[in-house]
């Protein structure tokens, strides 16, 4: 199939500050708290005030993320606009919850309940385009952005001259973090973000972000590189399995491992849920170099949206940014692997090649 | 590209356990709208259409033996798709070579049991039996819990688009079987009530005191309801072995209103257009919609547009249309899926569904939906119903649109 | 009169988020809705909560309040006699 899916424009906001393209990731924020909260920029610059005035943050957040993105790739009006999140707007949703258990059910806000809906931000994306095109959201843990990049691949091969947005988004919510903690998502103890990789203890960090990519058939001037396939695995049981569907995924598309110049790792920092991910990072691809991020981000569901923003820079700009922990400095990058997994329950990767 | 024929449905909701139960309620004009039995709210007093079944009694119709933290949606889950997957007559194995995936929808998720255990849950101190559904509120714990029970792990995942929720994991599932990325999939959606959605559709003020009335000049607002409903969707080579054959998928669409954040545009632009497209995609003429299964949620906004939106794709001549939520309830992301299968039920019985307790024409519109009067008219030759579009409308300014058809050679 | 005006600017100011704004922003009788302060369908349900939860008074048809809200002053004027009502029928 002659049909190539090529990224033509990003943006991302998160808790590096990642909407200025000027940088890439060249000074890193340094944390030392479990929960990564976005730096943010100035929202008036993407959102009309009177539009601003009932957004959450994380709606502030992304959509400020899609249009730097529709900026970036001379994007006016989406042929579809797909997001995915594993919490959605938690905060609202909290809010209202808190108000509703707090009041006995009365006095409620109705606000909270209308920005709770994880379709808040893909229909607020498009109330603000007008765009009456395509629009859905995808709510599965790790898989949310990656069902939304299958979705959006699926109808640019039926049209050809669609040019999707696609994006992930999740915000830090205390009371998530504390309830999901009592199942060992999160450390213990606090960890300083650039330690995240030998603190040698269970668990990960909280982060968030939205990040987005728009993606289309045409080799437009600005184009980043080509996602050539996208996969989501669930179930897996032993690095065996995990080396065996990487393996086919890769063959699939024509490649070996050996081809892989680079690992855009998911990481996360929980010597538990890593191991798998970090064997068959270890045994399949030795001499690609691995790069990390959570430890940038934080960990949240839809943060393979962010792997994909970095990839993406990674591969335009030939180079790796020391703050993601490089293993090595290729001298030529080609292909860019995705490798993700997500609280040692979903595991998915993305294959990039540069254009 | 392969054609998507349905195999199998499941359904459980306010009018019945299975299939067969709400087919009987439908054509009976039972109405599973009544006082709240088993969700406890400050607004007991709020009609809904509840699953009339304890959890207890939920997991023991499950056939598990733990049902341990599976929160009441996905109860629901599962046992309205072990009743699809029983009913396509399919085995689902890791051997047989099939690619099956499962695509499910939900709003809340787990947040019936999440909303009452967030004291405790929240507290680091607190300990005892609540810690298992401390990540259910997440909405893929539903579809995880359910894909692991079913043995489904080729593909899986959750979608969340408000009130055309379900409609669209349908579509993503037709667009895997079609792009030869699946050759099965099960697909629909769960919720199941919970005082979160009652009280925001209450505090908007589009919740009715009384059972609900689509299309109906003095309609109130909506009936909350609960259901999962799921479809088995097939490719075309490995549908057509003997077995019953549904219908097939013959058009859908997905548009947004962009419009409102919460309303949708009073002309019916964004429904006009998801019609329009689905009839589009199918080949099809709008002469050809024998029956329109409405979303028709009885709030004032939803059943102008949307009967605005009927009334200029088909003039004031339109097909049969009614609203089922009458009989349900609005089983939000459910109610895709849910009405989904009571359109494959018209074109297999050639039936139509009396629209319950309308009496009032609406007066901005020339048309009505089939009022009880219609329905008995036994001696009226009605056109054979070949070609349903039943349509989901939401917040954010969604729109989907499913085209069943029948399937004549089958 | 004039402090329940000033309250309910500042109230309203703080329910429906309208940043930067004071009261002064907000004459006693620009329209709320549509041309004047631009407020939506969903800031009448704000309203409706806000005068439900900080004057115990109760508006259970939204059309009802799109007359009531018309104004600040109007608001005002509804509480006002909301509450002289009240006074003449207190609950039994």
């Amino acid at each position: 199939m002659s049909l190539r899916y090529y990224i033509q424009g990003i943006g991302a906001v998160s808790p590096q500050a990642t909407w200025d393209s000027g940088v890439f990731l060249d000074e890193p924020l340094h944390y030392e708290e479990n929960i990564l909260k976005s730096v943010t920029p100035d929202f008036k610059q993407y959102i009309n005030p009177v539009a601003l005035r009932r957004m959450s943050r994380i709606i502030r957040i992304g959509m400020s993320a899609a249009r730097i993105c529709m900026t970036d790739a001379g994007l006016a009006m989406p042929d579809g606009i797909l997001t995915g999140t594993g919490y959605g707007c938690a905060d609202d949703t909290i809010k209202f919850l808190q108000e509703m258990l707090a009041n006995n059910e009365q006095h409620l806000t109705p606000t909270h309940f209308t920005q709770s809906t994880y379709n808040a931000l893909s229909g607020a994306i498009a109330l603000s385009l007008r765009c009456t095109n395509y629009n859905t959201t995808y709510v599965h843990r790790a898989f949310s952005f990656e069902s939304g990049v299958l979705d959006a691949m699926m109808q640019i091969a039926d049209a050809p001259q669609k040019r999707m947005l696609i994006g992930g988004f999740d915000e830090t919510d205390p009371h998530h973090y504390n309830i999901t903690r009592r199942v060992g998502y999160y450390k213990e103890e606090t960890v300083r973000n650039f330690d995240l990789y030998t603190s040698g203890t269970r668990g990960t960090i909280q982060g968030e972000g939205a990040s987005f990519i728009t993606l289309g058939a045409e080799p437009t001037s600005n184009a980043y590189a080509t996602l050539d396939g996208v996969q989501t695995l669930f179930g897996v049981r032993d690095a065996a399995q995990l080396r065996a569907a990487v393996e086919r995924f890769l063959a699939a598309r024509g490649i070996s491992a050996a081809e892989i110049d680079v690992v855009v790792s998911g990481r996360s920092g929980c010597v538990v849920n890593d191991k798998l991910l970090l064997e068959v990072q270890d045994d399949l691809l030795p001499h690609a170099t691995k790069a990390y991020y959570k430890h940038l981000t934080g960990e949240y569901s839809a943060s393979a949206a962010f792997g994909a923003w970095v990839a993406a820079r990674i591969l335009r700009e030939q180079r790796i940014p020391a703050a993601m922990l490089p293993t090595g400095a290729p001298a030529a990058i080609r292909r860019v692997l995705y490798l993700n997994q997500y609280m040692g329950g979903e595991y998915a990767m993305m294959l990039f090649t540069a254009v | 590209m392969p054609r998507v024929y349905v195999t199998g449905m499941g359904a459980i909701s306010a009018i019945g356990h299975n299939v067969a139960e709400a087919f009987q309620s439908l054509c009976d004009e039972w109405s599973g709208i009544g006082t709240m039995q088993y969700l406890h709210s400050q607004h007991a007093s709020m009609p809904v259409g509840e699953v009339s079944l304890t959890d207890a009694e939920l997991g023991a119709m499950t056939g598990l033996p733990d049902t341990t933290g599976l929160t009441r949606t996905t109860l629901l889950s599962i046992i309205a798709a072990k009743e699809a997957i029983r009913d396509a007559g399919i085995t689902i194995s890791e051997a047989n070579g099939i690619r099956t995936g499962f695509i499910s929808a939900t709003t809340t998720g787990g947040m019936r049991e999440f909303e009452r255990y967030f004291h405790e849950l929240q507290d680091p101190k607190a300990v005892g039996d609540f810690n298992q559904y401390a990540d259910t509120l997440d909405s893929a714990d539903h579809t995880e819990k359910v894909a692991a029970i079913l043995d489904i792990h080729d593909y899986i995942s959750t979608v969340s688009t408000a009130c055309s929720s379900s409609s669209n994991a349908i579509i993503l599932g037709a667009q895997l079987i079609k792009h030869g990325h699946l050759d099965r999939v099960i697909c629909g959606g769960a919720d199941a009530l919970c005082k979160f959605t009652i009280n925001g559709f209450k505090i908007l003020m589009i919740l009715d005191s009384e059972p609900c009335r689509p299309f109906d000049q003095t309609r109130k607002g909506i009936n909350l309801g609960e259901a999962a409903a799921y479809l088995v969707l097939e490719s075309e080579a490995l549908a057509r072995d003997g077995r019953v054959i549904w219908g097939e998928l013959t058009g859908y669409s997905n548009t947004n209103d962009a419009f409102h954040q919460t309303a949708s545009s009073p002309n019916g632009d964004g429904a006009l257009l998801s019609m329009q497209q689905a009839i589009m995609m199918a080949g099809l003429s709008s002469s050809d919609i024998n029956y329109i299964n409405a979303h028709g949620t009885a709030t004032e906004n939803n059943d102008l547009a949307e009967g605005m939106a009927i009334q200029r794709l088909f003039g004031t001549q339109p097909p049969l249309f009614s609203s089922t939520k009458a009989y349900t309830g609005h089983t939000l992301a459910a109610a895709g899926s849910l009405e989904a299968v009571f359109s494959l039920l018209a074109i297999a019985h050639d039936r139509f569904y009396t629209n319950l307790n309308f009496k009032n024409k609406m007066e901005e519109l020339e048309i009505e939906p089939i009022a009880e009067s219609i329905s008995k008219m036994v001696d009226i030759d009605f056109d054979p119903i070949e070609n349903v579009l039943s349509n989901s409308f939401g917040f954010g300014g969604t729109n989907t649109s499913l085209l069943f058809s029948k399937v004549k050679d089958a | 009169m004039d402090s329940l005006i000033l309250d309910l600017k500042k109230e309203l100011i703080e329910r429906l988020n309208l940043e930067g704004m004071t009261p002064d922003d907000i004459a006693d009788d620009m329209p709320l809705f549509g041309e004047g302060l631009g407020l939506d369908s969903i800031d009448a349900l704000e309203i409706i909560v806000l005068l439900d939860k900080n004057y115990q008074i109760k508006i259970t048809d939204p059309k009802e309040g799109r007359k009531i809200f018309h104004s600040v002053k109007t608001i005002a004027e509804y509480i006002t006699e909301q509450r002289a009502l009240a006074a003449a029928n207190p609950p039994a």
